[in-house]
Parts: structure tokens; C-alpha cells; sequence
């Protein structure tokens, strides 16, 4: 009796094994392999990556980004023109065009989003928290609705940036008759003008987004984008190798090259704004000193980390600024490379023969962070050989993020804007005005920079920008506030079938001009 | 236990029933108290790195985060006594559906475990005991002492290098394919991660049952039903099993709780989509409302079930009852 | 010699006798001192540094030349690794044990020599904690400790003192109605001092195999908080920690994974088998 019934399991799970083994994928569709499940698809309160690679397919803004750079182009607004005294902006927007739910996309429309975060009086404002107001809607004076289609924003001070703030996704146009009808529950109610719209949502399984038909700027060829989350980097290997997914990222450094080599995928690098770092307490009584800085820079040894534990998928960075930013990025600042004997010659000179012990506060893991624990383990090592202990604190993410603010001697941060402009790195990491509970967490002052990137936020025109952030660039580097170690590549995997992808600076996945063999 | 207002089953019902509160109410303090505790701002985390102090405040007070601890206890219990778990602070969706969904998916791994440790503890422990001392008996307690030794996070990760990588027989992550959703492919991402879990509960209900069959099978009343010449398998079926079921029942209350807490490492592994793992996450933002919403169902499950089998007890063993 | 010390050496050498007939338990007690020397005499069995990171050997695999079990995924060797972290396993395995153990018998002694409401308030208490996700509550007090290796120990000591708290108080009511101590007490013997010669003399045995089959439980529990990364910290790491940081390698190098499971599974193996031998020796009713 029971050796029958054990058999009949057994014959139930063999039949299920067989039959369960993926299906082929549908010509039209196509899924996405991503690290976390998205937690909000509410514009104005995303802050994570995963949410925002979701939900940039249901919403866009005044203004957005070419693809694969940070140039801006036309979105939602066709023009714009900025007065002289660089107060006014007005934009002239695109006619005909419709949310999903079929209310028509108007000025009016674009000055209640931004009614709902800025003004605390609205009836709207309790919808929901808003992590970005301050720092991309906290120079707007007004925004006006000249006619159906001319909006005019009016800011209390130049602010050079502006424009690149309207392509980040806080800042995205959604259906105000979807937010009136929901309340709270936008958070699961996406409502937009872009390329796809939200199919089905299961938490923890997957998200479905469908192709919006009457899209603006012609339909996409992807009729069906499904996304999943894996959070093992193990399982997304796997499930690229087999096909059960046709794209992702961050799979394990070493299986890159075994990657590269099958025929069935294509593996594609770009570099990123990203920036991997250190940053030192400059108020440290150790670590005041810039010599000790510079010694730390030169005591660690980038390349190894890049070649051994990144596997290729970063670049050394030699300051704030990735190549990615243009001409933006100076590259003749002072370097430091891998060199031993100097780093204990400033470590003698500044007085510290014998070396020093300072406490290194490491999360266990974080978005950005790479691996976070295994590239501290090197530095700690490398430290070691010039008599400078550092003893490791792991926090996870959480609390780790209080106790950076916290002027910790070293810490480690990973920083990627998906603003592109160097203001919102250098600025928002290394002015004075940006000491915690804003993110100069190492208290970095230095006048002269001060004063550069101050008057960098306020010129807008480019050719007199550019030589300010790159002279700032070169003091920056020079004064050492980090140990500047990586840029970290961008490396998405796709399968053959996927045709027509193409990389974006800001680690966004854009579907729209993709097609399916 | 003495019975508790009338008599009989009802009483013992009663009673076990108002024994549940105390501890009910002692979970729910425990969380908050240790929640509340542990540093990290959950309004601070969330709005992460651009966040202004007094945006921080603002958000403290919308949350209702600057009352006082008792307060912010009160208020959130009485909401929970009308069946509103509040909204989690991260992910500003409402805490019971987010819970039940993925609550639905822990119990189906717990299911698909405990089914794998009746399947296979179970009879391995009567083939033992009927067939004591024999190279059967010495193989399954063998095996046995060796799946209850096994880490579960150990055993999974072995199961997906064998299953997932080299034979590519099994899926190694997550609850369903991408395109599927039907049973069978539920099935089929099932079969690993209920085995994981499983494994330590089958092994552990072998040998209690073993145990325990042995225990009862030494007694008179078997050795009188054997002379009256029943058949071996009468005498197992009817006799043996039906006196050998309480505590193997305890046991098996015992292990749903186990599985309840193990199924955290599992449900990491195989990134399962259940409640241990998003609990971990949750206690990592400082998601107040998720967390104690979360602890408060899993203790009230499992506390049921410590019902459910007392009362089985209690019906097996009208004995009981009075004590 | 008096003739209870004389019944008690006779009896210990009974139990002795009886254990060591059982093939699975000597075996048990042979890892558990194998596993031991290994922890004690870990730096005299390799040469290598456990943290030593050479990044040119990564993951080389097992029997490599100079690396008898291979290296990790920073060139540490595998060998020297092993035999440290079942230092911390082992260490911190046996003093969770040790400070539950102890908590939750002064809290079932507590509870059963109070009587009333002391042992309701007490007994209650411990539902809760029994009733609170076992390794959910341990996650949630490393939150609020921080994580660690002491913090871990402590949160594992504290979900386990219910199971002892438990077996020395039914242990307690049990003694209390016995005519021998019921005697004792007619005769004007304090409470006390009957508490502490015959309730601990009749728990003893129960506790030390509780005990046994504990610590690989507790061993376990310590290994999985450290794969979740809330348990010891780098550089110090255990198996528990060598097993999670291996994940991502299982496709390159198995070994990484399988090695550190394998001997926190030879650990747990050895004790529940030394505790199983234990019990059966020392309860003959029970085998």
C-alpha cells in the first residue's frame, strides 16, 4: 500500500519534471533578469535602481536623455526656451498626446505633478514622500500654465543643472485622474505616456508591462516585457545560460569569460558616471594631514582589485569624474598608482613611520556597491603592508547608512547619478555646503573649490562651465579626501535574440527601439 | 492543565484558547520592543542620501514616529484588532495583502517539506522499528542522524550545483517561470527547495517514529493481540499506529514551527518568494509595520497549529483532557 | 569511600560501558575530538596564513600543489581556513550552548522551585519566545545589538533558553513530589539546599545530553546567521561565512562551497551522534 502510493509521488514529480521544463519564449516578448524586485512605481518616490529600470518604461518627462549619453533631447516637451537672465524657463509641449488611461497629457497636467510634491498645502501632498523634492524642485519660484500647451517654470536662482533635474524620473509626468483616483495606491497604479504600460504586477514573482499601441513615438516592437526578480548573482547565470531569460547584469566577475565566449550571448560593456570610493573623516587628527591621504591612495592597489575580484567590469578612476562625462572629465590630475615605497615616505614625512589604526566601516551590500566586502577585505590588506590597520566594521545597509553620516575615519561608498550633470557628483559629495546629513560625509573643505563648484551650479553657459569643474577636478584630486579607487563598468548580458539594445550612461535598460528574432 | 469552565473537550478548547492571548500579546511587545530598538531610521533610509533633517521630521510625524514608544504601541495595536496592519514605510503598499501574498508562498514550500517528511520519515520509521536491529534499521537511522545533521543552507546549495548546474535537470531560483504560472511548473521550481527544507524534518520524524513504535510494541496489549493471531499487518495497522500517532503529531506540530523559521535560509538559497526572506529585507530597512505585521502572523500560525495538535491529542487520548 | 560514591563510580563506568558497545557513538565522540584537536592545534597543522590574500591563486582547485584543499576566492587557503574557523565555530558553538544552558536552568529552577505565579509568569515567557519565528527573532536582535560575533552568540544563546528552561523545570516538579525529598522536607532540610543536592543531581543527566544535541544546533544556527552576513565580521570568518561568500563561485569552483558545509556538517554529525550514544547509555529505557 505504500510502496504504491510512494510510487505514484514518485511518477507525479517525474511527470512534472518533464513537463515543466521551460517553454520556448513567444517571438514578441521577452524577459528581464533583475537583482531586486521594484518597490514603488510611483515616480516621485523611486529611489532605487530596480524600480526605476521598470518604471521609465511607463512614464517620461519634459526632457530626456539620447540614448547612450547624457545629451539631452526633446520628450515630452518639444522645446524650450531659457530667458537670459536664466530665471524662466519655458516649455512648449508636444501635442496629442495621451495618457494610458486616456486623459490627455497637457500643461496642466505636468504643473499638478509638480504641484503634488512641492506645494505641502495640496490636497495630493499626503500621497506619498517625496525623497527628491529638495533637491531637484527646491529652486522652482512658479510654475504656470500659459496656454494647453506652454508651461513656464520660474526658478529663484540661475541653477545651471536645471534641465538635466527634468530627465530624472521624480520628475516624470503621470495622469493626474490616476492619482485623484487612487491616492496611496499609486504606488501599484502606474499611469504614464511612455512606450509601455503595466500589465500585471505579482510581487516577488514578476512584473508584465505591455506595449502602449498609441504611443507618440510609434509603438514599440516588443509587444511584452517581462521582468523577474533573481536576487542569487549564481541564478542569474543560470538562467541566462539557458535562455529562461534573455537579459541581465551583475552576474558573477568570473563567468565573464566563459560568457563571452557562448555563442547563444552577447556580453556588453560601456563605462558608467559611477564611482567607487573611500571616503576619509579630513577632520580626523590622523587623517588631516593630506600626506596620509595621498599615502592611502597610493598604498592600494587599484589594478589588482579591478583584474582579480571586479574581473575587468570597472576602470581605475583617477577623481570624481568617469570619462563618461565628456569634456567635463580632466584627466591630467596628479595620479596615483600602485607605489609602496612613496606611500611610506609620506607616511614618514607626515610623521607616522610606524603607521596608525583607524576603524573601516563596510556594508554588506548595497545598490552600486560591487563587492563591497571582498574589495574590503583587499584594501585592508594592502593598508596593512604600510603599517596602517584598519579594522573592519560590516553593517548592513540600513544602519550602515546612519553610521556613515556619522564621520566614521574611512568608509566605503558607491555613488551613481543618474543626473548627468557634474554638479550632482562633485557638488553634492565634495562642497562644504553638503556636510552630513548630506553626503560630504568626510567634511571635505577646500575654498577654492568651494567657490568652483558654487559658480559651476549658477553659469550656465557650457564653455564657461567646463574649465571650472576641471580645475576643481585637478585641487580635488590633489587633496585626496578619497581613495579613489574604481569606475565601475556597466555589464549587461543579452541573448542573440535580443537585436537593437544599446547602453545608457545611467545603468537604465531601454526597450523602446529594441526588436526580437 | 485543570479544565477550564465546563467540561470536556470544550473546556480544554476554552482554556487552551485564553492561554493563546498572553502569548499572542507577548510576541506582538517582544517585536515592537526589539524593532524599535535597534538603531536605524526606517524615514531615514528610505528617503536615503538627499534627505534634509526636517525632511526626516516630516516624515517622522506623518508616520505618527514622534509619538512616544507606548503610544506608537497602542495606537498600532488597536489598529491590528480591526484587521488594519498599517502600510509598509519602504514600499507604501498596505501590509496584509503584502504579507498573506507572501505568506501563501512560505506555506506552500512548508507544505511541500512536510509532505516530503511524511512521505519519507515516516514510513522509514516503521520499516525500522518492525524490522529492529536488521542492516534496514542500521541503514535508515544512519541516514537519518545524517539528515538531521545537515545545514539546510548547505544541503540546498549541494542540491543546486548536482540538480541545477551539472545535470540541469531542476530550476535553482524563484517559484515560477517566467512565461509559466501552472501547477506543474509551481511543481517543478518546488521539488529542491522542499527537499532542502525537508530533509532535517523527515529525518527527525523517522526516529521519533521509530521510537515510538518500538515503545508501544513492546506493551501487553500488542503482545495479547499477536497471540490471538492476527496478522503481523493488522496488528501494525490497526493497533500499533493508532497509539503511535500522538506523539508523532507532537512532533510534527513541533516541526511546523521549525519549518516556519527554517524556511528563512531556504527561501535565501532559492530566492523563493516567501515571508522569511522578505522579512530579512524588512528588518534591514526598519520596516516597522511589515516586520510586526509579518512576526505577528507567523506566531499566530503557529500557535494555532500547537492548538491544532493539542486538540488532536485531546481527541485521541480523552485521558488527556482531564489532566 | 562511602557507599553512595561507590554506587555513583559503579554507575559511571556501567554508562561508559554501555557507550562505548555502540559503534555509531564512539564514532561520534572520535569526530568530536578529531574536530577538537583540529580547532586547538589549527595553527601547528598548517603553515599557511587563513587571511593571507594572494590574488594571483584564486579558487585553485583541490590537491593544487602547496594547497591541499585548494584556495577561496582570494587565494586564501582552503586548509588554514578550515581549521581557524572551526576555532570560531566550534568556541562559539559551545559558549551559545553554555550561556543558554545556563539562563534557561536558572530560569526553569526559578520557575519550578517558585511555583505560582512566578512559574506562570515564567512559563509564559517562555511561550512567547517559543511562539516568535525561531530565526527571525534571532536576526532581529543582532538589528538591534548589531552584528558580530559575541551578538550572535548572544542571540542564539537566547532563542535556545526556552528548550532548557523547560527540561529543568519539569525536572524540578518531578523531584518535588518524590517521597525521598518529601521526607527531607518533614525533617526541617531547607528548600534550598534540597533543590541544589536533588534537583541537580536528577538533572544532570537530562541537561548534559540536552546539551550535546544542542551544540550542533547551535553551531548550525551560528553558521546561518553568519551566511546571512549578520554573524562574525571580516576578517574573522567561519564556515558559516566561508559558505556564503562561496555562493557565487559554485559554477568555478564547487570546492568553496562544498568544503566549509561539509565540516560544519562533520560537526553537528559528531555531537548528535555523541549525544544520541549519551542518551541511550544513560536512559536504557529510551533505546
Amino acid at each position: 500500500m505504500l510502496i504504491r502510493r510512494l510510487a505514484a509521488l514518485a511518477l507525479l514529480v517525474a511527470f512534472c519534471l518533464v513537463t515543466g521544463a521551460a517553454a520556448a519564449p513567444p517571438k514578441d516578448a521577452m524577459v528581464v533578469g533583475l537583482l531586486a524586485e521594484p518597490v514603488t512605481m510611483d515616480p516621485p518616490q523611486i529611489t532605487d535602481l530596480n524600480s526605476a529600470r521598470i518604471t521609465k518604461r511607463i512614464f517620461e518627462g519634459l526632457v530626456a536623455q539620447e540614448l547612450g549619453s547624457y545629451k539631452l533631447v526633446p520628450g515630452l516637451a518639444q522645446s524650450w526656451e531659457i530667458s537670459k537672465d536664466g530665471l524662466t524657463y519655458t516649455f512648449k509641449l508636444r501635442p496629442n498626446v495621451t495618457f494610458h488611461d486616456g486623459t490627455p497629457f497637457n500643461a496642466e497636467a505636468v504643473r499638478f505633478c509638480f504641484e503634488r510634491q512641492l506645494n505641502d498645502k495640496s490636497p495630493y501632498y499626503a500621497t506619498g514622500t517625496y525623497p527628491y523634492v529638495k533637491s531637484f524642485l527646491g529652486n522652482i519660484a512658479s510654475v504656470e500654465v500659459v496656454d494647453p500647451l506652454t508651461l513656464q517654470i520660474k526658478l529663484k536662482a540661475q541653477l545651471a543643472p536645471f534641465l538635466q533635474y527634468l530627465a530624472h524620473q521624480s520628475l516624470f509626468v503621470y495622469s493626474p485622474e490616476a492619482l485623484k483616483k487612487w491616492g496611496k495606491d499609486i504606488v501599484k497604479r502606474p499611469v504614464g505616456t511612455g512606450p509601455f504600460k503595466l500589465d500585471a504586477w505579482e510581487p516577488g514573482v514578476k512584473v508584465v508591462l505591455v506595449r502602449n499601441d498609441g504611443y507618440w513615438g510609434g509603438a514599440p516592437k516588443v509587444r511584452q516585457a517581462i521582468y523577474v526578480p533573481i536576487i542569487e548573482a549564481q541564478a542569474r547565470l543560470a538562467a541566462i545560460k539557458t535562455g529562461e531569460i534573455d537579459l541581465t547584469m551583475d552576474v558573477p566577475p568570473d563567468s565573464l569569460d566563459d560568457l563571452r565566449k557562448d555563442p547563444n550571448v552577447v556580453v556588453a560593456e560601456s563605462n558608467s558616471s559611477a564611482a567607487w570610493y573611500i571616503a576619509l573623516n579630513t577632520r580626523h587628527p590622523i587623517l588631516k594631514d593630506k600626506r596620509v591621504r595621498q599615502a592611502l591612495n597610493y598604498a592600494v592597489n587599484k589594478d589588482a582589485i579591478i583584474r582579480d575580484i571586479l574581473k575587468g567590469t570597472a576602470i581605475v578612476s583617477r577623481g570624481p569624474l568617469s570619462p563618461v562625462y565628456g569634456p567635463y572629465h580632466e584627466e591630467s590630475v596628479q595620479k596615483y598608482p600602485y607605489d609602496l615605497e612613496k606611500a611610506k615616505a609620506l607616511l614618514k614625512d607626515a610623521g607616522y613611520p610606524g603607521g596608525f589604526e583607524l576603524t573601516f566601516l563596510v556594508p554588506e551590500s548595497g545598490s552600486g556597491m560591487q563587492s563591497p566586502v571582498e574589495m574590503a577585505t583587499v584594501i585592508q590588506a594592502n593598508l596593512a603592508t604600510v603599517g596602517v590597520k584598519a579594522k573592519i566594521q560590516t553593517l548592513e545597509w540600513g544602519a550602515y547608512l546612519k553610521k556613515y553620516l556619522e564621520a566614521p575615519d574611512m568608509a566605503e561608498m558607491s555613488w551613481n547619478p543618474s543626473i548627468g550633470d557634474p554638479d550632482h557628483m562633485m557638488y553634492m559629495l565634495l562642497s562644504s555646503d553638503r556636510f552630513p546629513p548630506a553626503f560630504n560625509a568626510g567634511f571635505y573643505q577646500n575654498d577654492k573649490v568651494d567657490d568652483l563648484l558654487r559658480k559651476g551650479r549658477t553659469t550656465v553657459d557650457e564653455k564657461a562651465r567646463v574649465p571650472l569643474y576641471r580645475e576643481a577636478q585637478k585641487v580635488i584630486v590633489e587633496d585626496a579626501p578619497w581613495i579613489f579607487v574604481d569606475h565601475g563598468k556597466q555589464v549587461i548580458i543579452y541573448r542573440k535574440r535580443v537585436q537593437g539594445f544599446k547602453l545608457h550612461p545611467n545603468f537604465d535598460l531601454v526597450l523602446t527601439q529594441v526588436w526580437l528574432q | 492543565m485543570a479544565a477550564v469552565g465546563g467540561g470536556g473537550l470544550q473546556g480544554y478548547v476554552l482554556g487552551r484558547l485564553l492561554l493563546a492571548v498572553p502569548v499572542l500579546f507577548g510576541v506582538s511587545l517582544l517585536v515592537f520592543a526589539v524593532m524599535h530598538l535597534a538603531p536605524g531610521d526606517p524615514a531615514a533610509i528610505m528617503l536615503g542620501a538627499q534627505a534634509t533633517r526636517e525632511d526626516v521630521e516630516r516624515l517622522h510625524r506623518e508616520l505618527g514616529l514622534d509619538r512616544p514608544l507606548p503610544v506608537q504601541y497602542a495606537r498600532w495595536l488597536g489598529r491590528v484588532g480591526q484587521g488594519d496592519l498599517g502600510r509598509s514605510i519602504p514600499l507604501g503598499r498596505e501590509v496584509l495583502p503584502e504579507v498573506l501574498t507572501r505568506f501563501r508562498a512560505t506555506l506552500i514550500l512548508t507544505g511541500g517539506a512536510l509532505l516530503v517528511a511524511l512521505v519519507i520519515g515516516v514510513p522509514a520509521g516503521i520499516v525500522s522499528a518492525t524490522r529492529q536491529y536488521s542492516w534496514l534499521d542500521r541503514l535508515s537511522m544512519g541516514i537519518a542522524v545524517t539528515g538531521v545533521s545537515l545545514p539546510v543552507f548547505w544541503t540546498g546549495i549541494m542540491l543546486i550545483i548536482v540538480f541545477s548546474l551539472t545535470l540541469r535537470w531542476l530550476p535553482s531560483a524563484g517559484m515560477f517561470s517566467p512565461y509559466g504560472g501552472d501547477f506543474a511548473d509551481l511543481l517543478w521550481h518546488l521539488v529542491l527547495p522542499a527537499i532542502t527544507l525537508g530533509t532535517a524534518s523527515a529525518a527527525a520524524l523517522a526516529r521519533m517514529t521509530r521510537s515510538s513504535v518500538l515503545e508501544i510494541v513492546r506493551q501487553d496489549f500488542v503482545r495479547s493481540a499477536r497471540a490471538k493471531g492476527l496478522a503481523e499487518r493488522a496488528v501494525v495497522g490497526r493497533h500499533v499506529l493508532k497509539n503511535a500517532v500522538n506523539p508523532v503529531v507532537t512532533v510534527l506540530g513541533i516541526q511546523v514551527g521549525t519549518l516556519l523559521g527554517g524556511a528563512i535560509l531556504t527561501e535565501t538559497v532559492f530566492s523563493w518568494p516567501g515571508l522569511g526572506s522578505m522579512m530579512v529585507r524588512a528588518i534591514q530597512a526598519r520596516d516597522y509595520p511589515l516586520v510586526q505585521g509579518g512576526v505577528l502572523l507567523i506566531a499566530t500560525t503557529f500557535v494555532g497549529v500547537n492548538l491544532l495538535v493539542d486538540l488532536l491529542y485531546a481527541v485521541f487520548d480523552p485521558r488527556i483532557r482531564y489532566e | 569511600m562511602s557507599d553512595a560514591a561507590r554506587v555513583s563510580t559503579s554507575a559511571l563506568v556501567d554508562v561508559a560501558r554501555m557507550f562505548r558497545r555502540s559503534h555509531a557513538a564512539m564514532f561520534g565522540l572520535g569526530l568530536v575530538v578529531a574536530l577538537t584537536l583540529c580547532a586547538v592545534l589549527a595553527p601547528l597543522l598548517t603553515r599557511h596564513d587563513p587571511n593571507e590574500v594572494d590574488t594571483t591563486r584564486r579558487l585553485a582547485r583541490p590537491l593544487s600543489p602547496n594547497h591541499p584543499l585548494g584556495t577561496d576566492e582570494f587565494g586564501r587557503d582552503m586548509t588554514a581556513r578550515l581549521l581557524h574557523g572551526a576555532r570560531i565555530s566550534l568556541a562559539v558553538g559551545l559558549a551559545a550552548t553554555a550561556l543558554a544552558a545556563l539562563a534557561g536552568s536558572l530560569c526553569g529552577l526559578v520557575a519550578g522551585l517558585g511555583g505560582g505565579w512566578i512559574d506562570h509568569a515564567i512559563m509564559r515567557s517562555i511561550d512567547t519566545l517559543m511562539a516568535f519565528p525561531y530565526f527571525l527573532l534571532a536576526i532581529a536582535i543582532i538589528a538591534a545589538l548589531g552584528p558580530g560575533l559575541v551578538n550572535g552568540m548572544i542571540a542564539v544563546a537566547v532563542v535556545n533558553i526556552p528548550f532548557y528552561g523547560r527540561i529543568v523545570r519539569g525536572t524540578v516538579l518531578a523531584v518535588r513530589e518524590t517521597e525521598y525529598v518529601q521526607a527531607a522536607r518533614a525533617l526541617g532540610v531547607s528548600e534550598l539546599r534540597l533543590a541544589v543536592k536533588h534537583v541537580l543531581r536528577n538533572c544532570l543527566a537530562p541537561i548534559i545530553v540536552a546539551v550535546t544535541l544542542n551544540v550542533g544546533g547551535m553551531i548550525t544556527a551560528l553558521a546561518g546567521l553568519s551566511f546571512l552576513g549578520l554573524g562574525v565580521q571580516p576578517p574573522v570568518s567561519d564556515w558559516g561565512s566561508m559558505l556564503s561568500s562561496s555562493r557565487q563561485y559554485i559554477n568555478v569552483a564547487p570546492h568553496v562551497a562544498a568544503l566549509p558545509g561539509l565540516a560544519i556538517f562533520l560537526a553537528v554529525l559528531g555531537f548528535n551522534l555523541l549525544g544520541d550514544g549519551l542518551r541511550d547509555a544513560l536512559d536504557p529505557r529510551l533505546r
